[in-house]
């Protein structure tokens, strides 16, 4: 058993609910979302994020829509769509009886 | 001073110096390697390069271009290739088995367990059975000779596992930090491990543990067995690999030290003794480019695959052997292509001087009619002092009265034939190749050949004789007798080596059986012997 493995798989865990929290009721580009995330310390590296963000697109959680930047390159705003917000409901729902039980149990 | 490369990443163009560019470069091929099925990569990839562009612009606002430095705060702040996978067990029900082919095994040859070159461990690993097996397989084909080869070229083309990232590749896993740490640590305890396992004490003890019970005992005994035959056969292939080096050593030695040689005795005595070996003046009679260039040409076409020979069983011998640099690898391939082309030019154009035989008109000579025909070869005292002990078709190297080199050829023919009536005859035809009809005619001219004709013998020439300039070109002497029926010859001992094969008989004589007897023409164009026992 590797200590680093498993804080990095229960990160892993909560990170999807993370991200569509993150953007629960304000639209947000790649940048902002990484910065909320790391500065919460869910985020150790940027490159976990890429693919979790297309899956989420993909299984149409996430809508995008791309904005010009005046320094860089265009930005990617993702939102949440209907499917998302019900779908982050329910996650909110999930993760307070988590948090509960867990501190039940570690009290 | 550096050199810059312009990239674009996400529509944006960076200057990038040349170290960075490589680096990234690399860092995105890994990525994109890790991201190898993954759902939607290619979108990924382009949200990474979109990030990475905005990183840069972000970093690079002072200055103007993107160093290696940029390119490292990028890889920290991203993470390394492997992060980037995201764990499945998240979206059970959309993968499927995707992220196997992420960890894509490589054919390495895994020299931590080589015998050889370790190619026989490295499919080992690439198949994901135990190198014994393989090994195995190879030892059995080994009698057919194929192995021998495949093995060499597989050695020759699969790279060694040299970096920890390799190894990990060559054993099917993914490199990355982690997994690269843990290989380094796992290499430090097999080495303890390897100490450890001299204590006999402790082996004694595990056979004891094992062999409490009768099967234990059992599976100790086949175990031990089975670890015997293994080291066993790693000993036969240590052995054979070092045979095969030495092997490879001696003969390719062998074979470059006689190429030289030949080399010298061809070329340098020739320079310093004005080709007075008859060898080599002959060789220079008979090709038609300089023979130093052939000959150069031949010890390239020759030695340098033996001296890769040579190189590789060094290699096998001695582990450090330095390895050869590209450009000599390449120049090496390169001289040797050149001289094979070269070699078959002038093989080809060698040919090409031979495509024509052309015969002179032959020189026609009345007979007296006589009754008995006495055919005798005259030998030249001169000539018979040298004894030629080389020759190219038939033509060897000799000195003329005046001690000037010459070509000499006892390449004659003679035949008989009826002449339906007509006096008796003789024809004497000479023959050359050349690459022309003009050359080839020319060339017979200049044979020099004689014979000489008395009441009633027939004295011909045992040789004849051409310029050197004329070259060997397949020269040769033909002499046709036309005699009327019932002439009788007498064909002397001497002239057994000369009588053609075609000379029709009733006794069905071949070539020299005819000498030493009496014939008389028939009609049907046949020699009847008169002297022959029945």
């Amino acid at each position: 058993m590797n200590i680093e493995n498993t804080k990095a798989q229960m990160r892993k865990g909560v990170l999807e609910f993370c991200i569509l929290s993150v953007m629960d009721g304000q639209d947000k580009y790649t940048s902002e979302i990484l910065d909320a995330l790391k500065e919460a310390k869910l985020l150790v590296v940027e490159g976990t994020i890429y693919p979790l963000l297309t899956r989420l697109k993909n299984s149409g959680l996430l809508d995008y829509r791309w904005e010009e930047s005046t320094s860089g390159p265009p930005r990617k705003y993702y939102s949440l769509t209907e499917k998302g917000r019900e779908f982050t409901k329910e996650l909110d729902q999930t993760w307070n009886e988590l948090k509960n039980a867990v501190q039940k149990v570690t009290k | 001073m550096n050199k810059t490369i312009n990239i674009n990443l996400a529509g944006i163009v960076f200057h990038i110096d040349e170290e960075a560019f490589d680096k990234l470069q690399s860092y995105l091929d890994a990525v994109k390697k890790s991201l190898k099925g993954t759902e939607g990569n290619e979108e990924i990839i382009a949200d990474i390069e979109a990030r990475i562009a905005e990183l840069f612009s972000e970093r690079i606002k002072e200055k103007e271009v993107v160093t290696k430095d940029d390119v490292d705060y990028i890889i920290a702040k991203l993470g390394q290739p492997d992060d980037y996978q995201v764990d499945d067990s998240i979206f059970d029900e959309e993968t499927t088995g995707s992220k196997k082919s992420n960890k894509t095994k490589r054919l390495y040859r895994d020299t931590d367990d080589k015998i050889i070159g370790g190619v026989c461990s490295g499919i080992g690993h690439y198949l994901g059975i135990d190198p014994v097996w393989v090994r195995l397989i190879f030892i059995v084909l080994f009698f057919g000779g194929f192995p021998i080869i495949a093995y060499l070229i597989l050695w020759i083309i699969v790279p060694e596992a040299a970096t920890t990232a390799q190894k990990l590749e060559m054993k099917g896993e993914a490199a990355n930090l982690s997994n690269i740490e843990r290989k380094v640590k796992e290499g430090f305890e097999n080495v303890k491990k390897k100490v450890d396992d001299f204590d006999l004490d402790e082996t004694g003890k595990k056979v004891k543990e094992t062999g409490s019970s009768f099967f234990g005992m059992i599976t100790s005994i086949v175990g031990s067995f089975f670890s015997f035959l293994g080291k066993l056969i790693t000993g036969i292939f240590a052995f054979a690999g070092k045979l095969i080096g030495v092997i490879l050593i001696l003969v390719s030695f062998a074979v470059i030290i006689s190429i030289f040689i030949t080399f010298i005795t061809f070329s340098f005595i020739d320079v310093n003794f004005g080709s007075d070996i008859a060898p080599i003046f002959l060789a220079e009679s008979f090709v038609d480019f300089p023979v130093w260039l052939s000959s150069i040409l031949l010890i390239l076409a020759i030695g340098i695959p033996f001296f890769m020979l040579m190189y590789l069983g060094l290699k096998i011998l001695i582990k450090n052997i330095k390895p050869m640099s590209g450009v000599v690898k390449l120049s090496l391939l390169g001289a040797w292509l050149l001289s094979i082309f070269a070699l078959i030019f002038i093989s080809i154009n060698q040919v090409a001087t031979e495509s024509i035989r052309v015969s002179e008109n032959p020189k026609i000579e009345q007979l007296q009619a006589v009754d008995t025909l006495y055919v005798k070869m005259r030998t030249s005292k001169h000539y018979d002092r040298v004894d030629p002990l080389f020759n190219i078709d038939h033509m060897s190297m000799s000195y003329d009265q005046d001690g000037e080199q010459i070509l000499f050829s006892r390449h004659i023919r003679f035949d008989v034939h009826n002449s339906n009536g007509a006096n008796p005859t003789v024809e004497v035809s000479r023959t050359a190749k050349g690459r022309n009809y003009k050359k080839a005619l020319e060339r017979a001219q200049k044979i020099a050949y004689d014979y000489e004709l008395t009441s009633n013998t027939l004295y011909l020439n045992n040789y004849f004789t051409a310029p050197t300039d004329s070259k060997i070109k397949a020269q040769e002497v033909e002499i046709d007798l036309y005699l009327p029926e019932n002439t009788v010859i007498q064909l002397d001992s001497n002239t057994a080596n000369y009588i053609s094969h075609q000379v029709d008989n009733n006794m069905d004589f071949y070539r020299k059986d005819m000498a030493d007897h009496l014939w008389k023409m028939s009609s049907n164009n046949k020699l009847e012997c008169l002297d022959c026992e029945q």
